[in-house]
């Protein structure tokens, strides 16, 4: 996880919360939990624990309620997102066609297209999910 | 963009801002009037109130329905347009959606195993079985003469799209050194193409091909800078960071708080005349993220007039409209047109 966030780091042009407050991410998996969503992963979760969300060319990584509009809040953009029934995926950010979701069942991470939810890519961690989602190879 | 004095600049910048906090409010409370309340209790048995809980008791009288119809008459308001599919419009396949996927971003993904084309496969695995079996007969030469792109109805597709149409000769080199029997070309499908070109990225550690999203970043750059700058600094955006964005612009990047928005999407590409054009600067909208970007998605769609290429807000004062002719000017040859605009776009 260390590698991320050193390039997160460098990244000069992206919007980076503060690390995640404890007592939200209770709040926020009882939450999920009361409203039948999946809970976020312990991997994501150290990524909060460094960036309470991220954006940067026009990826968007959500945290939990991490400014006082509920833009990149997790729970309100899945519940935007998702049909009324609830499904067994969690969507952690999104760019302008894909996804990035947590897969509660096949616990991994997949990018999936914006519109029909085809799976297009399986990660098994989150340090290679976010590499990939946030094009950190390319990052300048 | 209108010259409007200072206080009148003032007042629509307060009502633009008003609106977007509505409408991230309305938002918010939708997604929270959809939400189980958390009834918390503390160790000492008193509630403890937090901000959802406060949120909740405020929008718990507006059902989801009303909120939903609230939002709509905003963005109605504000010149939006909802989206009307076109009956008797053919879906997109399944294949041409990864090949816009592809196009638009340039990031590989690999398929099923089963995805690919029989013959493609098949001369993989004749071309490694002659590479490491010891056989009487020499191994064969594969000519680039003997291939003809002509001939495969999956090329002549993917051509069409501004990413791809540089990469003929980046595909004929691969077809040789991969030894792909040249008779398997009109089946090979774009999972087969997008192989060949990520193997070629792979040994040439560069990209095959520059993607349409830092095509259509860079062409904006050059053609509406100028203006973008005018309506970031109403906007009360910092020099400092225009002067940024502008710069990733220029290197076909964006930012945290812009990104793209399609026209039609992929979705609907067939709606348009010519859906080959889904990821060209003609059918994108620069836009902001948030609200801006949420509310085009909004329900089933609203739609923009696709004159405008700046999306800065719901006010027009603060929208940029397309300039056909620059626009032209810049396709035809974007050296010359920089090299022309170089002194009045910075």
């Amino acid at each position: 996880m260390q590698s991320i966030t050193d390039k997160i780091n460098c990244m000069k042009s992206a919007y980076k919360g503060k690390p995640l407050d404890q007592t939200k991410l209770i709040m926020t998996q009882r939450r999920l939990m009361l409203n039948n969503m999946p809970q976020i992963p312990d991997d994501y979760i150290k990524v909060l624990h460094e960036y309470n969300s991220l954006a940067c060319d026009g990826c968007v990584i959500f945290g939990v309620n991490p400014r006082e509009e509920s833009d990149l809040d997790i729970i309100t953009e899945n519940v935007l997102i998702s049909p009324r029934n609830k499904t067994d995926n969690l969507i952690l950010g999104w760019n302008e066609l894909e996804y990035l979701q947590w897969n509660k069942i096949s616990s991994c991470y997949q990018i999936v297209d914006k519109v029909d939810f085809e799976v297009l890519k399986t990660y098994h961690t989150c340090k290679d999910a976010l590499w990939d989602f946030l094009k950190l190879d390319d990052c300048y | 963009m209108t010259r409007l004095s200072k206080p009148k600049q003032e007042k629509r910048r307060s009502i633009e801002r008003q609106l977007v906090a509505t409408l991230r409010d309305k938002l918010d409370a939708l997604a929270n009037a959809q939400l189980k309340e958390d009834t918390n209790f503390g160790k000492n048995g008193n509630r403890i109130v937090n901000e959802y809980t406060k949120q909740h008791k405020k929008t718990s009288k507006a059902s989801s329905v009303g909120l939903k119809n609230e939002i709509h008459l905003l963005l109605t308001a504000c010149g939006l347009h909802p989206h009307e599919d076109k009956e008797d419009t053919v879906p997109t396949t399944r294949e041409e959606k990864w090949m816009i996927h592809l196009d638009w971003d340039g990031q590989f993904r690999r398929p099923d195993d089963t995805d690919f084309s029989e013959g493609y496969v098949r001369s993989k695995q004749i071309a490694c079985e002659q590479q490491n079996t010891f056989d009487d007969e020499p191994s064969f030469k594969q000519s680039l003469k003997e291939y003809n792109l002509e001939l495969s109805p999956t090329w002549q597709k993917m051509a069409k799209l501004q990413g791809f149409a540089s990469c003929k000769g980046k595909i004929y080199q691969q077809l040789a050194k991969m030894k792909i029997d040249p008779k398997v070309l009109p089946n090979l499908n774009f999972f087969d193409y997008s192989e060949m070109l990520y193997l070629w990225q792979k040994e040439h550690k560069k990209q095959a091909f520059e993607c349409s999203r830092s095509k259509n970043f860079k062409m904006f750059e050059a053609c509406y800078g100028n203006e973008f700058t005018r309506v970031m600094t109403t906007l009360k955006y910092k020099p400092d960071f225009i002067k940024k964005v502008r710069e990733n612009m220029r290197n076909g990047c964006g930012d945290a708080i812009l990104n793209f928005h399609h026209y039609h999407n992929i979705f609907r590409c067939q709606e348009m005349d010519d859906p080959s054009k889904v990821n060209d600067f003609s059918n994108t909208i620069l836009t902001f993220v948030h609200p801006h970007h949420r509310t085009f998605h909004f329900g089933n769609g609203y739609d923009i007039h696709d004159d405008i290429v700046f999306f800065g807000g719901y006010d027009p004062i603060y929208q940029i409209k397309r300039n056909l002719e620059r626009e032209r000017q810049y396709l035809t040859n974007p050296t010359l047109f920089m090299a022309k605009n170089a002194k009045h776009n910075r």
